[in-house]
């Protein structure tokens, strides 16, 4: 079987970020581009390396991706102006989509973001209509009531038996307050920046309307917010949404996805998702096999690119 | 900074080379050398910033990333100790060839140090060996990891399971395929276990600095050892641990200033 190519990418109009493409031995016709980032601080391979290998499995597919490091993470300079982070996320990345554009014939795009990383795809598929898809993979949290149960639940039978004991004393003794529960407590911080139920799901909306495909994925790394299958559409009931995004819990997978059978089930979930995206697209547009997608097209020289085996 | 692949056609390497300052004249270069997954992870804010300052200094620098490691070619199950130690002489050539200067310094961190040491040691290019917290016993290492790997899944996940405890103390194969999110083939396992304080040897009159906690048991063994007794070394204790396995978390230390300090010393001097 043929290998992919990597190719290095100096991104944004004064190639001032790092970044990485994958392009496919076989790209698959009108196809989307993945854009992979940096999740917190980790640099642009994202936590132990998921993104590259993220980017050679949909590679064997036919997906194109790019991983860049936004301004100031892993080997990106910090932005020349004083613009607000978010915002220049946002720009960062369309910098990396003109790059999948004007080098390898790329319209359209699916974005992966892990935590701070949905956060910024969440932001980017609303900024901008290239973005066929979106996946969150541990992104915004609406907690219910039924989260709360969940989690108490939990953390009871997580106890061993003599703490147990000793809180059922502290609690008859009246040395531990019992504390009311909230119904949705903490779940719209409006003032971190986090949209409210009410945004969050006017949002989703727009996104399918314009015929963007939305993946929810959840980790089993949130008790507190996020604990069982089911909680999105408890969350948001009634919403027309909910019937048109795809949402996995996966209470074996943890954030960062230390496991590699946590890598692989996410990598799996992914690339199925990504590959009915593309589906979707050629449906649209009634791609032939016959086109192509302009991959291995940059004319870089051989000491920028590699086959990844 | 100049991120580029490099080497041969049929084991690239991925590097970013870090001409000096105004592109004056070095006397020096540096060769960064990473540790093994998790720990590379972290250490890559390190290097980067350790970069930056040694440009400054006119000090050209190159790092890189083994074979099957970050923006390398192959996979994690492609870790081999002998193929990552033939990098390190690849890396090292391409870091004399871009930047024109002869006499290089190659810094290993951790398992990195091993591989500096075996890889650059006997090189004539390489004037001194600076090694940060170097691995010097496999077994005891791949034992950490374990430990690590289950530390770890403890941490994030929000409540842990005990069976991992159980397996950790009961079962000596469990955890030892992967370690915190980075796979561990047979191989490399095989090859680890054989790096100890006896068998790392270094060359005859090699300038080796190490930069070690003091209570870290297996170093000041190998510094003790006939090992070393070839070399010209020097032990220097960084009093402030630094848990290489650890997330990185916005907002926590990830550049520990004290050794990056130490480490900027050993090389300049």
């Amino acid at each position: 079987m043929a290998e992919a190519i990597e190719r290095i990418a100096r991104v944004g109009a004064d190639e001032r970020l790092v970044g990485v493409v994958t392009l496919p031995a076989k790209p698959r016709p009108g196809a989307p581009g993945l854009l992979l980032m940096n999740a917190g601080v980790v640099h642009r391979i994202g936590p132990h390396r998921f993104n590259v290998k993220l980017a050679r499995a949909v590679a064997e597919d036919g997906i194109t991706s790019i991983r860049i490091d936004l301004s100031g993470l892993g080997d990106s300079p910090n932005a020349t102006d004083a613009s607000h982070s978010g915002q220049q996320a946002i720009r960062d990345l369309q910098a990396a989509m003109d790059h999948l554009e004007r080098h390898h014939g790329i319209r359209r795009f699916v974005v992966f973001g892990l935590c701070s990383g949905a956060v910024n795809g969440y932001r980017l598929a609303l900024a901008d209509e290239r973005i066929a898809g979106l996946q969150m993979f541990d992104g915004y949290v609406y907690p219910t009531w039924k989260t709360h149960i969940v989690r108490r639940l939990v953390r009871f039978r997580a106890l061993p038996w003599s703490a147990l004991a000793r809180k059922l004393v502290q609690r008859l003794s009246g040395q531990r307050p019992v504390r009311v529960l909230e119904l949705g407590e903490g779940s719209d911080d409006t003032h971190l920046g986090i949209p409210t139920r009410p945004e969050f799901a006017q949002s989703m909306q727009a996104l399918i309307t314009r015929g963007t495909s939305v993946y929810l994925a959840y980790s089993g790394s949130f008790l507190e917010t996020h604990n069982y299958t089911g909680q999105l559409r408890d969350a948001f009931a009634g919403a027309m949404f909910l019937d048109h995004v795809r949402y996995d819990f996966m209470p074996d997978v943890d954030h960062t996805m230390t496991s590699l059978a946590a890598q692989r089930k996410v990598i799996a979930a992914t690339r199925d998702w990504i590959q009915s995206v593309a589906a979707e697209a050629s449906a649209r547009t009634g791609t032939t096999l016959a086109s192509t997608s302009g991959a291995g097209s940059t004319g870089r020289s051989i000491q920028e690119s590699f086959s990844p085996p | 900074m100049f991120p580029s692949f490099f080497g041969p056609s049929d084991r690239p390497l991925f590097g970013i080379y870090h001409p000096p300052a105004d592109h004056a004249p070095a006397d020096r270069a540096v060769l960064l050398c990473n540790p093994f997954g998790q720990e590379a992870v972290r250490g890559h804010r390190i290097f980067r910033v350790l970069a930056t300052r040694l440009v400054r200094e006119r000090i050209p620098v190159l790092r890189f990333d083994y074979h099957g490691t970050g923006d390398s070619p192959g996979s994690d199950e492609d870790g081999d100790l002998a193929g990552w130690t033939g990098d390190v002489r690849v890396a090292l050539q391409e870091l004399v060839a871009r930047s024109g200067v002869s006499r290089v310094v190659c810094v290993g961190v951790r398992l990195g140090a091993a591989l500096a040491l075996r890889g650059a040691g006997g090189l004539p290019e390489t004037m001194r060996l600076v090694l940060w917290d170097p691995v010097v016993d496999g077994a005891s290492y791949l034992e950490q990891l374990r430990h690590k790997h289950v530390e770890a899944l403890e941490s994030t996940f929000s409540v842990a399971d005990p069976a991992w405890r159980a397996s950790l103390a009961n079962d000596p194969a469990a955890f030892t395929s992967e370690a915190i999110g980075f796979a561990l083939s047979e191989r490399l396992r095989g090859q680890m276990r054989e790096l100890s304080p006896q068998l790392l040897r270094a060359p005859d009159g090699a300038d080796i600095h190490v930069l070690a906690h003091p209570s870290d048991a297996r170093v000041g063994e190998w510094i003790a050892s006939p090992s070393l007794r070839a070399a010209r070394s020097s032990h220097w204790p960084i009093d402030e641990p630094f848990d290489w396995t650890a997330s990185q978390r916005p907002g926590s230390p990830i550049v520990p200033a004290p050794a990056l300090s130490r480490l900027m010393a050993t090389i300049s001097g």
